[in-house]
């Protein structure tokens, strides 16, 4: 018996074999809450977590990678440190970081010339210590390059988060943790395909909806311009009801 | 040494560096097997620590020399060069002590007594400084002293001393060699015909068979040494602008190889700063080429940086990427732009692991990717999309009451147009119109419908339709 019990403390410490709620305890104070419960459940940890990559796959941008970070930005844009975005395929836009409540304050964008600039610029951001996440968008492949952010990631205690497209969900890859997302009516269906201290889990529907705002914008503008026709027809009916 | 009674601060020290080797390490490009020919230029006047290993001595004939070990480098001596180095290194040592005295043609006399309370005690800044020493590849010979001499003597005696207190010193400084009080070598001869051989015979004699026989020189010379006698002495004003040059004894074909030389500029460049309490800004690297051409490289640091290191990575960075065509010949370094010394404040309980100055890093960034490779994000108070998020510098964010509402995380580069077949089935419209227009006044007017609509995917989109008609999209709700 004793033996047996020898040889699962030396699996548990090669770290071939963990205990399936261990994680969560242990890395708590360290994970930061996404925002969103469902999303939560699927993270390891119940929360983004820290000084770690996060791969978050897609197929094409507007499919809520946004929508699924902004919380986090807005809270770590509360620290001194700065969210650092290298290379985005497109224009991060102000206004609706700072709808999110992100303080732009802290967001620097970086553009780099090539692949090999990109690569170092994110490794010297995720190492120096001074950036609370780093956003960065990478090719295929590139196994080798992440197993270095990861480390420099841990080293610089920093967030990372790694955007990519989701034909690179069958690669191999040194994330801790890795995501794929898909547009939805609803939300985003997010499923993880990888977490540190727990097993592969099917889509799950996160109620995401990054353009409501915009809807709900735009129903707010609109009875405005119709609010002198309303009165128009209420006064209408009010003669009709005096009729009756 | 352990200190029986503590010396009072206001004890008088000097710190003594004799650098033997100057003429040639002032001229070597990296350490390595050379020697430096005397003025005849026949014979072997030093060799380099490496040199020495492999048997070369100072006074071998050159075709000796080249028998024992073939791939020596040789050097003519080159004065100028030799006093440059000095002057350089009396900057370096601007990092260490107020008072620098320029010994030429290869010492440096440092004022330390008053700088021992901030280095936290002599073995402290003399570790610092020996390290800083070695990592630029100088040989050195020191000693402390009580007064400028004792210092002086001791150290060319290679005494190697580093000791605290009068007493202390006086001690050491009885035993000393009369042919190392560096006397005309007829006092020398008289002395030594008396049998006198160490300092603390000459001292015993009367005062007045000293000046009687010898002079008055001789005994205030000893009174110099002892500190009967004060010994006031020139420092070092470092110039008012910060610029060094290097010409190079061989050609560089490689950037990287202008690194060795350039740490030591850098080195001096930290003492000039810390002695004058600025920060650099920007730095002018200039690399003059075969032909009489120059490359010039601009290098900032954002915040302003006086350490040598900050700066060494930030060259090392540009000259990685500098590719020669041509050999250089030297090298150039000025300060473009100055910077007061700011104290910042750290917090005394933040306990993240050692976090680097955001602005280094900044620095870093732009050297390799560029000027404007990092770019803040910021608001403008403009109703086009397309200006609305990039504030100018010095004019961020103050349109906290015209924010508008519900605009898509994703703003395209340029618009992109959308066949009108593709709306209807394709893409369902949520919301909308929101009428934008603006920019009568320049020459990029809109008048723009906005809507937001939905793809068949399930993605959201941000598209407008122009006063033409046509429809674009120019934003994605990520």
């Amino acid at each position: 018996m004793s033996t047996e019990s020898g040889s699962l403390h030396t699996l548990f410490n090669k770290g071939t074999l963990w205990r399936g709620r261990q994680t969560e305890g242990q890395s708590r104070p360290q994970c930061l809450s996404s925002g969103y419960p469902q999303l939560d459940a699927l993270l390891p940890g119940q929360g983004w977590p820290a000084s770690q990559l996060v791969e978050l796959l897609y197929r094409e941008e507007g499919s809520g990678e946004l929508g699924l970070l902004l919380p986090l930005l807005a809270e770590l844009s509360q620290q001194e440190r700065w969210l650092l975005w290298v290379d985005p395929p497109h224009i991060p836009y102000a206004p609706a970081l700072r709808d999110a409540g992100v303080n732009l304050d802290r967001v620097q964008v970086v553009r780099s010339n090539s692949r090999r600039d990109r690569l170092w610029c994110l490794e010297q951001s995720l190492k120096s210590g001074c950036c609370s996440a780093v956003l960065g968008w990478l090719p295929t492949g590139q196994e080798k390059a992440i197993r270095r952010l990861q480390v420099a990631a841990n080293e610089g205690d920093c967030r990372g988060f790694l955007f990519r497209h989701s034909r690179c969900q069958d690669q191999h890859s040194a994330a801790p943790c890795r995501l794929l997302l898909e547009p939805h009516p609803e939300g985003v269906t997010v499923s993880a395909l990888k977490r540190r201290g727990g097993w592969p889990l099917p889509p799950r529907l996160v109620p995401v909806q990054s353009a409501a705002p915009a809807v709900v914008a735009a129903e707010e503008r609109k009875p405005k311009r119709t609010r002198p026709q309303l009165r128009l027809v209420g006064s209408r009916d009010e003669a009709d009801s005096a009729s009756h | 040494m352990k200190q029986t009674a503590p010396p009072t601060e206001r004890d008088p020290l000097w710190l003594y560096l004799h650098f033997p080797l100057l003429a040639l390490e002032a001229q070597l490009l990296e350490k390595g097997i050379a020697g430096l020919l005397d003025e005849r230029g026949q014979k072997l006047a030093l060799c380099s620590y490496e040199a020495g290993q492999e048997g070369l001595e100072p006074g071998m004939a050159i075709a000796t020399a080249f028998s024992i070990c073939p791939e020596i480098e040789l050097f003519h001596p080159n004065p100028e060069r030799l006093q440059q180095q000095l002057e350089s290194l009396a900057l370096w040592a601007g990092s260490y002590s107020a008072q620098v005295v320029l010994c030429p043609p290869e010492g440096l006399l440092l004022e330390v007594a008053s700088m021992l309370h901030y280095f936290d005690g002599l073995p402290p800044l003399w570790q610092r400084m020996q390290s800083s020493l070695r990592t630029l590849g100088f040989h050195i010979r020191y000693a402390t002293g009580h007064t400028p001499l004792a210092a002086r003597l001791l150290a060319r005696g290679g005494r190697s001393l580093c000791i605290e207190g009068k007493q202390a010193h006086l001690q050491v400084l009885q035993l000393l060699p009369i042919q190392q009080l560096e006397l005309p070598a007829k006092q020398q001869d008289q002395l030594r015909g008396m049998g006198l051989l160490r300092l603390e015979q000459l001292q015993a004699l009367p005062r007045e068979a000293i000046s009687s026989r010898f002079g008055t020189q001789l005994l205030n010379y000893l009174d110099r040494i002892s500190g009967q006698r004060p010994d006031p002495q020139v420092c070092f004003e470092p110039p008012p602008l910060f610029q060094q040059f290097h010409e190079f004894s061989r050609e560089v074909e490689n950037s990287l190889a202008l690194l060795f030389p350039l740490r030591r500029m850098l080195e001096a460049l930290a003492g000039y700063l810390r002695q004058r309490d600025l920060l650099a800004q920007q730095l002018e690297l200039i690399l003059v080429e075969r032909d009489g051409g120059h490359q010039q490289h601009s290098l900032g640091h954002a915040a302003g940086a006086a350490d040598a290191e900050v700066w060494l990575a930030l060259c090392k960075l540009r000259l990685e990427q500098v590719k020669l065509e041509k050999p250089i010949l030297a090298l150039q370094l000025e300060v473009e732009r100055f910077k007061g010394q700011q104290q910042q404040s750290y917090d005394l309980f933040e306990r993240r692991k050692q976090a680097e100055d955001p602005m280094d890093l900044l620095s870093r960034l732009r050297v390799r990717l560029g000027e404007t490779a990092v770019q803040p994000l910021a608001l403008s108070p403009d109703h086009r999309p397309e200006l609305g998020w990039q504030g100018l510098p010095g004019r961020s964010c103050v349109v906290d009451k015209v924010l508008p509402k519900g605009r898509p995380g994703w703003l395209l580069q340029v618009p992109q147009i959308i066949a009108e077949q593709q709306l209807p089935p394709h893409i369902e419209l949520l919301a909308g119109p929101e009428r934008i227009s603006s920019g009568w006044w320049d020459e990029t007017q809109v008048r723009r419908d906005y809507y937001v609509g939905r793809w068949r995917d399930g993605r959201c989109g941000w598209l407008f339709r122009d006063a033409r008609g046509g429809w674009y999209l120019h934003g994605w709700f990520g």
